[in-house]
């Protein structure tokens, strides 16, 4: 099992990817990068970035910061 | 009490007025030549036109100098204004100062938004703004006691040089045995010697029973500063809650902040985790998205980036609470303790440094090509100490790098220092020798606009390169986001006020990464809107980082999530519960609007404000050189064809670069066209008349200079 947020939880899968766990998240195509376990993913590493299961997942809202 | 050598030289008390709706209604001038000091009454129609912080500031600079004024006449005024809502304890970001003058880098104005505690203290010893101007002889202290209420200004010889060293004394010295009631902005010897001097503003932590330090860096204030003589500015205040401002409306002021203080709380930790990593979160994201700028902006990552993010400060910085304002929940403001330079006056000792943050990290580290986090811990920490910006230091010293791997500069310019990429020493050298006012430190603070000049005069270099590659435009060193990618962020920094500082608009993301804004018409109206809004933050006293940091979580389901428009209306309610003047979110835009053409004027005013002035380097936009071209080769190839569906089969490197430009080129014009006109400006970058009079700028003054240059309708 995955929690993203607070409230949502999904099956993990062996060999899942942050890319494959964002398409699934309501929100997930729009953001720039998430925490997996509190460490810090850029959308750009999503499809490389595995995820463990059990993971905590949060999706980092960055968008206008700076 | 700590003796120091001061001699008072003016003693002025005052009654200090009652504070009502977020206003002391007076402002504080100084002459630190004559040491006159005179209080002046700030009226209802300043205060609807300029609404406090940079509004304030900026009018009162108006009214200092002239269309000669120069950063170092006499004249120019260095003023400080926190704003109306500045010192209420509880809303997350609410103790900012903001700070102008005519910079002597770009000769127009500057204005700096920093926290500490000065701002807040200065309205609540009874002046909503300070404007010192004169040139003293020596150096003197400027004490403003609300306490006491006395003004006191002091021959001050002999204190110590150093920014770390002299605020601590000051504090000490005035405290009277409360650190905690003094605020003091001062700068370092490397203002007198460049034109980077920064403002250290402080604040007393209790926790580690020290001053902390946040700079006001951009634009060269502390030089102004320096060259003014003005050693030190001191306030105390004692008490600070809720009621010291006088809100109009105590209770609607408690609820609005109660909410945004709860949420910050609440989502932080799920979000950025700027409490305990402050705004080094930021680059890995940047480096990822190859946005961190390596080597001089040549290019957007490298694989020891990551050295320099979040996962290793988080280990370094010395854990707390670290707000720079009593209450922001937000407590960004991280410091690493016992930190131990190997270079420098403070080789071995143990020290406090204040940051570092997202910019100085990639301004002093990737840009430079040092990866080497304790080393960008000490560029930050001399940079305090000698007064400079590191913003301007990181970008001006990548500058000079590059000049030197491109064979533009050798080692007989620089006096032997071989300024590789990734030279740590001769980076740290550097920096000792703008602290000194020696060797080639001296041609180096001068900033990158007349560092192009005096390369080309007297080294023989081809100043078209140095105008491609030197990262600056209207005479201020770009702060450190990669543009090449992002036509909206290039407007961001060229198509701003005083100069390439990203605190006007950062649409980097919201361009590049959501594509939110794919026509020249929902870039310009971008480029309108957010400048507006980040504008309001400095006019009155507050941080604009709670606003869209840490977001709600349904933020996403919201019409215009980019504006995070929850909070935006949080703040429209903020500004009504202390003022009492009733305001929607729409307002909040045309009060910036008021001050942001006001500033644009300003600056025609004092030679500036026109299209040309508008020009970034081409660094900003695209590959200056063949390597940064091969290094994306895809990417620009690709672009080639299909954006501008260009036939490039046996187009050479150095062709494509060509083509490549001249169609990245011709679309920042375009979008100089399309900006000016949502803006209500001229061709040329001017406000129309016509916009002066919607905003009620147009007071005979201002129409005057529009006049002069040939802005009739
Ligand atoms: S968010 Fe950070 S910089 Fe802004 S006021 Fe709070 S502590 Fe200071």
């Amino acid at each position: 099992m995955v929690r993203i947020g607070d409230e949502l939880e999904i099956s993990w899968t062996e060999g899942m990817t942050v890319g494959d766990l964002v398409d699934r998240v309501p929100g997930g195509r729009d953001c720039a990068a998430v925490r997996v376990n509190g460490r810090i993913v850029a959308r750009p590493n999503f499809h490389r970035t595995p995820v463990p299961d059990g993971a905590q997942v949060y999706l980092v809202p960055m968008i206008v910061g700076g | 009490m700590t003796e120091l050598q001061l001699k008072s030289l003016k003693v002025h008390p005052y009654r200090r007025p009652a504070i009502d709706k977020g206003y002391a209604n007076q402002s504080l001038h100084i002459d630190i030549g004559t040491d006159a000091v005179e209080i002046r009454p700030v009226d209802q129609r300043m205060k609807d036109v300029f609404v406090g912080g940079k509004g304030f500031d900026l009018w009162l600079l108006w009214l200092a100098v002239n269309e000669k004024t120069r950063w170092d006449s006499p004249e120019n005024g260095v003023c400080v204004s926190s704003g109306p809502m500045g010192g209420t304890p509880g809303y997350p970001g609410s103790g900012k100062s903001i700070v102008t003058t005519i910079s002597p880098l770009t000769g127009i104005p500057v204005d700096s938004n920093v926290g500490g505690y000065f701002g807040p203290y200065l309205k609540f010893a009874g002046f909503d703004a300070l404007c010192v101007t004169g040139d003293a002889e020596g150096e003197k202290v400027v004490f403003i006691d609300g306490i006491d209420e006395k003004i006191e200004i002091f021959d001050a010889p002999g204190l110590a040089d150093d920014a770390y060293a002299l605020s601590a004394a000051l504090t000490e010295h005035f405290g009277q045995g409360k650190p905690v009631d003094i605020s003091v902005v001062s700068t370092g010897s490397g203002a007198r010697h460049t034109r980077w001097g920064c403002l250290n503003f402080t604040w007393y932590d209790t926790k580690r029973r020290r001053a902390r330090y946040k700079q006001a860096g951009r634009g060269g204030i502390g030089t102004v500063f320096a060259q003014k003589g003005i050693k030190a500015l001191v306030v105390r205040w004692g008490h600070v809650s809720l009621d010291t401002n006088h809100p109009a409306d105590k209770d609607a002021l408690r609820s609005v902040a109660k909410l945004h203080s709860k949420e910050i709380v609440e989502l932080d930790p799920k979000q950025n985790r700027m409490a305990k990593v402050g705004t080094t979160h930021l680059v890995p994201i940047m480096n990822a998205h190859d946005c961190l700028p390596v080597h001089n902006f040549r290019y957007g990552s490298h694989p020891g980036g990551n050295n320099l993010g979040e996962e290793t400060y988080e280990h370094i910085f010395d854990p707390g609470f670290d707000g720079c304002w009593r209450g922001c929940t937000v407590a960004c403001a991280h410091g690493v303790r016992d930190f131990v330079p190997m270079t420098g006056p403070y080789q071995g000792q143990r020290v406090f440094v204040d940051g570092p943050e997202y910019e100085t990290i990639a301004g002093c580290g990737s840009n430079l090509g040092i990866f080497d986090p304790y080393t960008v811990l000490e560029l930050n920490f001399y940079c305090d100490a000698y007064g400079l910006d590191t913003i301007s230091v990181g970008t001006g010293i990548a500058f000079v790098m590059e000049c030197y791997e491109a064979g533009v500069i050798d080692t007989s310019h620089t006096e032997g220092l071989e300024l590789h990429f990734g030279n740590r020493l001769a980076a740290l050298e550097l920096l000792h020798q703008m602290g000194r006012g020696e060797g080639f430190g001296r041609i180096v603070g001068q900033g990158i606009r007349r560092m192009k000049q005096i390369f080309a005069e007297r080294f023989g270099a081809d100043p078209a390169f140095l105008a491609d590659i030197g990262m600056e435009s209207k005479g201020l060193e770009f702060s450190e986001y990669m543009t090449k990618e992002s036509l909206a962020q290039q407007g961001g920094y060229g198509l701003t006020l005083k100069g390439p500082q990203h605190d006007e608009a950062w649409l980097i993301f919201l361009d590049m990464v959501h594509n939110f804004m794919p026509t020249f018409d929902q870039k310009a109206e971008a480029l309108h809107w957010f400048p507006m809004f980040r504008t309001w933050f400095s006019l009155c006293g507050l941080c604009k980082l709670p606003w869209n940091d840490i977001v709600p979580a349904d933020n996403r389901e919201t019409p215009e999530p980019a504006k995070v428009v929850k909070h935006v209306q949080w703040y429209a309610e903020y500004f009504s519960a202390v003022t009492g003047r009733q305001v929607g979110a729409d307002d909040l835009i045309v009060m910036s609007e008021k001050v942001y053409n006001f500033q644009r004027i300003f600056n025609l005013r004092m030679g500036g404000g026109r299209r040309a002035d508008d020009t970034i380097p081409y660094r900003a936009m695209g590959p200056v050189t063949e390597a940064e071209y091969l290094s994306r080769q895809e990417r620009y190839d690709g672009q080639l064809v299909a954006v501008w569906q260009e036939s490039i089969e046996g187009l050479s490197t150095a062709e494509k670069v060509a083509l490549l430009r001249r169609h990245r080129e011709a679309q920042y014009e375009k979008l100089k066209d399309a900006v000016y006109q949502r803006r209500g400006w001229t061709a040329d970058g001017i406000p129309t008349l016509a916009t002066a009079r919607r905003l009620g700028i147009d007071f005979p003054e201002v129409v005057a200079v529009l006049e002069q240059h040939g802005v009739t309708e």
